[in-house]
């Protein structure tokens, strides 16, 4: 199954396009190219060829393999971050930037086959590749995003460590300061948690997280739950968000007690539907709808 | 007279009210539509904001066609409807996918409310920006197709396409 997905983070939040990518265990190229404070609009509007700076994160099987910011997604390579903290020498670089041209494995992986690189340091690497720039991804308000699955993955840029989405998705948006452009996505105080399995799926939940993701029973709403935890209702419906753009819970609506002065309609006939339709009214219905479509 | 009722739900532009349309207008001479307005689920002097038409096809056999209203917070009217409906058909707008969280919403609602057949009708797939079926099921939570109910590329202003759609409702139904 191919992908070719794009539009707004206005309309469709990051949370949303990684579960997306998570549970479709996607590969390729998720572009996100800001159009918030970051960027100068009133620029981008007189000179329409003016580049403007894209993170691209590299998907494999559903897991964050490498971020790079920059203009062009082509040409990044891990070693210049190795030279640039002097762990190799530039002539070595040279060599082992032969030996490694063509291969379809992440560099760093293979640079640790050879014992050139050790895993502490391809850590190090992969968490200022990736973790540090989840943060930045996440505080984006405004933006354009494209996932192109066809899109090849960047193996000289990858250590070979990777994240699934999920867990991207919860280190993002525990680090998330503004909350206003998801307010209207956040669970409804009213609503009730239901947990999507009895496990978590190796979601790796801080405390609180871990505190709400138990009592979403299906059975108490969003107030509720702050109330019994005793934490502020916005916290809880933050973390409820984090949790169901995981697919942890899924959000329960509640119907609200109607107004007083409302009165119910009052049903006054029509199909009953505990009488079950007859095996004759659907093939007949059949029937005339083969007839209609010609 | 055995009646089906059939809600027809979704998203916010969706084409709810076409496609409600277009199956009533399927029948060969409409009948007039207040002499079967009184087996409807609400009175005639009803201030509910929601659609509803018949689809007479037979003497004795007729679809009551509802849509849910079109706010977007759930109210006792949505239970009215679901509770009472033998069949559902979820509509989503391909390019409108800020409204794919609320069609995930619906489909909560819905399953808490009833377990009854249902399709997932996909419209404005020609539109600029459109999502493909397979990821908007993925954007409803369908991770394994074998378990997803069946969705279908819908024209609502097409009869012959509507029609489709509510063949592949019926076979869920057999």
């Amino acid at each position: 199954m191919q992908m070719l997905a794009h539009g707004y983070l206005s309309q469709y939040s990051l949370a949303e396009i990684f579960n997306l990518i998570q549970e479709g265990k996607k590969n390729g190229v998720l572009s996100i190219e800001p159009r918030d404070g970051s960027i100068d609009a009133s620029k981008v509007a007189q000179d329409s060829t003016l580049e403007i700076p894209c993170y691209y994160v590299s998907f494999q099987g559903g897991r964050v393999m490498s971020i790079f910011y920059g203009l062009e997604y082509e040409n990044q390579d891990l070693l210049a971050m190795v030279l640039e903290r002097q762990w190799i020498p530039l002539e070595q670089i040279k060599e082992l930037k032969k030996k490694l041209s063509g291969l379809t494995i992440p560099w760093g992986l293979q640079l640790k086959v050879w014992e050139i690189i050790s895993v502490d340091r391809l850590r190090l690497l992969f968490d200022i590749q990736v973790l540090s720039q989840l943060a930045k991804i996440f505080e984006i308000s405004e933006g354009k995003f494209r996932f192109d699955p066809h899109a090849e993955l960047n193996y000289p840029e990858m250590t070979g460590l990777s994240l699934s989405a999920r867990n991207a998705v919860l280190l993002g948006l525990r680090g998330l300061k503004d909350w206003s452009r998801l307010t209207n996505k956040l669970p409804a105080p009213e609503s009730r948690l239901q947990r999507a399995s009895s496990e978590l799926q190796g979601s790796s939940l801080e405390n609180d997280e871990q505190l709400v993701w138990q009592l979403a029973l299906g059975e108490m709403s969003v107030l509720e739950i702050a109330a019994q935890l005793n934490l502020e209702i916005d916290k809880v419906r933050q973390i409820g968000f984090r949790l169901c753009s995981i697919g942890l819970t899924h959000e329960v609506a509640v119907k609200p007690s109607p107004p007083i002065e409302i009165v119910k309609p009052v049903c006054v006939g029509g199909g009953n539907p505990n009488i079950q339709i007859s095996t004759a009214f659907v093939s007949k219905l059949i029937g005339f709808l083969k007839q209609q479509k010609g | 007279m055995e009646i089906m009722n059939l809600v027809v739900t979704g998203t916010l532009g969706a084409g709810k009210s076409t496609f409600i349309l277009s199956a009533s207008e399927m029948q060969v001479a409409a009948p007039d539509k207040h002499n079967t307005g009184d087996e409807a689920f609400f009175p005639q002097d009803t201030t509910a904001s929601i659609d509803f038409e018949t689809l007479q096809f037979d003497e004795e056999m007729a679809i009551h066609i509802y849509g849910t209203p079109s706010q977007v917070r759930f109210d006792f009217m949505w239970e009215i409807l679901i509770e009472r409906a033998h069949a559902y058909v979820l509509l989503i707008a391909a390019h409108r996918p800020s409204e794919f969280h609320y069609a995930r919403r619906i489909l909560n609602f819905m399953n808490q409310h009833a377990q009854i057949p249902m399709i997932i009708g996909i419209t404005h797939n020609d539109c600029e920006g459109a999502w493909r079926p397979e990821d908007i099921a993925l954007a409803l939570g369908y991770h394994n197709s074998t378990k997803q109910p069946p969705i279908v590329a819908v024209n609502t202003q097409d009869r012959a396409s509507v029609a489709m759609a509510l063949i592949t409702l019926m076979e869920q139904c057999l």
